[in-house]
């Protein structure tokens, strides 16, 4: 007879999640109900460095011990989009659509999803966690990004979340962002953009602590203990030169 | 609490955009569950859950800042995924118990079946208890009945559980 434990971390599993469509309707109507005075100010500080999420959430982990670092550089790069993750691509297209008509301000770019192709892939305390990326009509990327064993959404999308590069580049020519999601409550996830040829991203915590991760295909992903800072992200190119530097606009 | 609770702090600071997206991100898909548990159907929770969370965020400076946001909005989930159930029952009693999805239907496991089976009242607290990780206290709140009560809905809920799934091996 199974016991409780066991039932408890099967059912945690298994329950239905919403889809991916469902979550980017609510989080539009949800974001359409914040309060003005705090939108448009805050909002646009936001749109400087963090991009847009679409679809379910997700974590990152960089222990400075333990950071996720890209297993097997280079190994993932190029992997042709399996279709759960081409199908979230399509639904970021339709998320991108729904927002034009919707008469959202901020125009989101259309992905070619044929050309949906793995970038990097790390591994996390939840296993591999992967960033998917696609050409926009915008001159930049979207991506996606998801763990390897996470399951196929009911509408076959792949869980994860998605988010694409800004355009024009923000003026320090490095985007980041840091997301936990409730699917993977022990992990934080951080990534981004660097806008100038670069070969890896410095990252520092509020308590001074420092991480190196690759940048690959101008794209960087890294895992963090929840709970973790970030303070500011210093880009590097393959001499060892400084080429771009933010600090981080926290919420609080 | 499975969930991160202190994510509510910055909307505590503010009600900034910012910390409205925080509050979704961090507990969206325990909303959605959370109507699900009451539902079974994924059209519900989806309206379920996006109502909560506008009603949340409409009324959030009502909101006792020094209390976790998980329970708060899970409540607020379960309270409308009751009346659009209600609503539904009422539109269209006869078809609903066609309609009805069970979780995952089309390719649902033996447990999620087991607990699909489990009396309404049942299913939301062990959802509640075993998925959301609610404690029975947190439980009791959100679906407005004794701590006691609660418990042995549980211990019931997950007794059937057990027995459907040893049935369904033996």
């Amino acid at each position: 007879m199974p016991d409780t434990d066991l039932i408890e971390r099967e059912l945690r599993q298994q329950y239905p999640r919403p889809s991916a469509a469902a979550t980017a309707r609510a989080r539009a109507a949800v974001m359409e109900t914040a309060p003005e005075p705090s939108r448009s100010a805050r909002a646009e500080a936001r749109r400087q460095w963090r991009p847009v999420l679409v679809g379910a959430a997700i974590v990152v982990a960089l222990g400075l011990a333990g950071v996720g670092i890209a297993a097997g550089f280079g190994a993932f790069e190029g992997t042709p989009a399996p279709p759960d993750v081409s199908i979230n691509f399509k639904q970021l297209n339709g998320f991108a659509n729904a927002a034009v008509q919707r008469g959202f301000s901020l125009t989101f770019p259309q992905t070619d999803v044929s050309k949906a192709h793995g970038v990097v892939e790390i591994e996390t305390p939840d296993g591999p966690e992967d960033l998917w990326a696609a050409p926009n009509n915008q001159g930049g990327q979207c991506y996606l990004i998801d763990w390897a064993n996470d399951p196929t959404l009911q509408d076959g999308a792949k869980y994860g979340f998605n988010g694409c590069e800004q355009s024009p580049p923000p003026a320090s020519n490095i985007s980041i962002n840091d997301v936990w999601v409730a699917g993977h409550p022990d992990i934080m996830t951080v990534y981004g953009s660097v806008y100038v040829p670069a070969a890896t991203v410095q990252i520092t915590l509020d308590d001074g602590s420092t991480a190196t991760l690759p940048v690959i295909e101008d794209l960087f992903l890294g895992s963090l203990p929840k709970g973790a800072k970030l303070d500011k992200v210093v880009a590097f190119d393959a001499s060892g030169n400084e080429v771009a530097e933010t600090a981080l606009r926290r919420a609080s | 609490m499975a969930y991160e609770d202190d994510l509510a702090a910055p909307a505590a600071q503010g009600d900034s955009s910012a910390a409205v997206e925080s509050l979704f991100d961090g507990h969206w898909l325990t909303a959605w569950r959370a109507a699900y548990a009451v539902t079974g159907r994924s059209d519900l929770a989806d309206d379920a859950a996006q109502d909560a969370f506008v009603n949340a965020i409409r009324t959030f400076a009502s909101f006792d800042r020094r209390r976790p946001f998980a329970p708060w909005i899970a409540k607020i989930a379960v309270n409308r995924a009751r009346d659009l159930l209600r609503a539904e029952r009422r539109r269209k009693l006869a078809e609903l118990d066609e309609d009805a999805e069970a979780p995952g239907q089309a390719d649902a496991s033996d447990l999620l079946l087991a607990v699909a089976a489990l009396p309404g009242e049942q299913r939301e607290a062990v959802v509640l208890h075993h998925v959301l990780g609610f404690t029975l206290r947190e439980v009791a709140e959100i679906v407005g009945t004794p701590e006691g009560t609660v418990s042995s809905r549980i211990g019931r809920g997950v007794a059937v559980i057990r027995q459907t799934m040893e049935a369904e091996h033996a």
